[in-house]
């Protein structure tokens, strides 16, 4: 390559044109890149001076490059140890998604490696556009992790928010049969109730609508059903946490009113497990 | 002469034998009755499998245990937990409104 380039150039400089030509060594092999027109080369002296200006074009988009992955790759595994953590989400559903995670991390290591080794830049405009076309599914692997993560948390909070619940249901109903008035919170206990049941289908439809997304691989009317997906989701985990922020205000307010109560005559510091069905 | 006599002869016998045969005077010797195939015995799973055990509640107390103190520490648990739905939530939205950093060369 070297051999040919340099015949072509003793060719057209016999011919009066200066042929800017500028050779990168690459670690593996000489890679010949012409740069932009204007940039000529008269000597061996003006070797540099090109190279500056090529390496004052390639160093700030490099930088740039590995900005945008390192951004991403913090973000996917500050998300996988968050994922991790979850315990409601299913086993498979967890599965999935750490590999989708860990692909891209990997994914996005390997690029990163491969922009740092650039040398020239339309190689680096190359790589620099593959950052770009991952974006699409980073957008989505983020969002649906971020969902499920969400949703584990929610699912969890209403098991224990439902275990209180009993509880309090056993120590109102115990009061109840002591003689004291428990209308009022019996009304309160209902709806936290209701609540918890309303934020466990909000949850589960948040799962349900977002789990089953796949990249759009640039299809655009399946962006736009996903990012509609996924916005669905975001507004069942929304309303899931109302329902959950609710619930926890009900059971603050029935075990403000059971302290009021007179003590009941039967201990209830032992029960059965119920969820509350009032 | 006599060869192709004797040949004729074994002709008309061995007809005269098909047509018995075939109009049922010979009964053909019965098939062995077929042996019932014995169905190998296979090995199945319980029908109902045992579901693994929900996974445990973060700080709550005993689920029996309806006292003063399992409701406070319950009230507690909850309340540590409900502190992330805002961080959640927070993510959920920063992921949906992220921004790819774009190289303009």
């Amino acid at each position: 390559m070297t051999t040919y380039t340099q015949k072509l150039s003793a060719l057209l400089l016999a011919a009066g044109l200066a042929l800017p030509v500028v050779t990168l060594a690459a670690g593996n092999g000489a890679t010949v890149t012409i740069p932009p027109v204007g940039v000529a080369v008269d000597s061996a002296t003006d070797t540099p001076k090109v190279a500056a200006k090529l390496d004052a074009k390639i160093a700030p988009a490099i930088v740039k490059g590995d900005k945008e992955i390192d951004r991403r790759v913090k973000a996917l595994t500050d998300l996988a140890a968050r994922l991790g953590a979850t315990q409601r989400v299913t086993a498979t559903f967890k599965q999935t998604l750490t590999t989708n995670v860990q692909n891209q991390i990997n994914g996005l290591t390997q690029l990163k490696a491969k922009i740092d080794a650039d040398t020239d830049l339309e190689t680096l405009k190359t790589d620099s556009k593959t950052i770009a076309e991952s974006y699409r599914t980073f957008a989505l692997v983020m969002p649906q992790t971020n969902i499920a993560v969400a949703a584990d948390r929610e699912v969890t909070l209403v098991a224990m928010l439902n275990q209180l619940g009993a509880k309090l249901q056993a120590r109102v109903q115990a009061a109840g049969q002591s003689g004291a008035d428990v209308t009022k919170i019996t009304v309160v206990l209902k709806d936290m109730s209701d609540k918890l049941a309303d934020a466990d289908i909000q949850v589960k439809a948040s799962v349900s609508v977002s789990a089953s997304l796949t990249p759009d691989n640039g299809d655009k009317d399946k962006m736009t059903a996903n990012q509609q997906a996924l916005k669905t989701a975001r507004a069942d985990i929304e309303a899931s946490r109302k329902d959950l922020l609710a619930a926890r205000k009900d059971a603050e307010q029935v075990i403000k009113a059971l302290k009021s109560l007179p003590t009941p005559t039967s201990n209830a510091s032992s029960t059965t497990s119920t969820t509350p069905t009032h | 002469m006599t060869g192709i006599k004797i040949l004729i002869g074994l002709i008309v016998i061995g007809g005269l034998g098909f047509l018995a045969w075939w109009g049922g005077w010979i009964p053909m010797p019965k098939q062995p009755a077929p042996v019932p195939v014995q169905q190998a015995a296979t090995t199945t799973k319980p029908v109902t499998q045992a579901e693994p055990p929900p996974p445990p509640l973060p700080g709550m107390s005993a689920a029996t245990d309806a006292g003063d103190t399992a409701i406070l520490q319950d009230s507690a648990a909850v309340d540590a937990q409900m502190k992330y739905l805002t961080t959640d939530t927070s993510s959920v939205d920063a992921s949906m409104s992220d921004k790819a950093i774009t190289q303009a060369f």
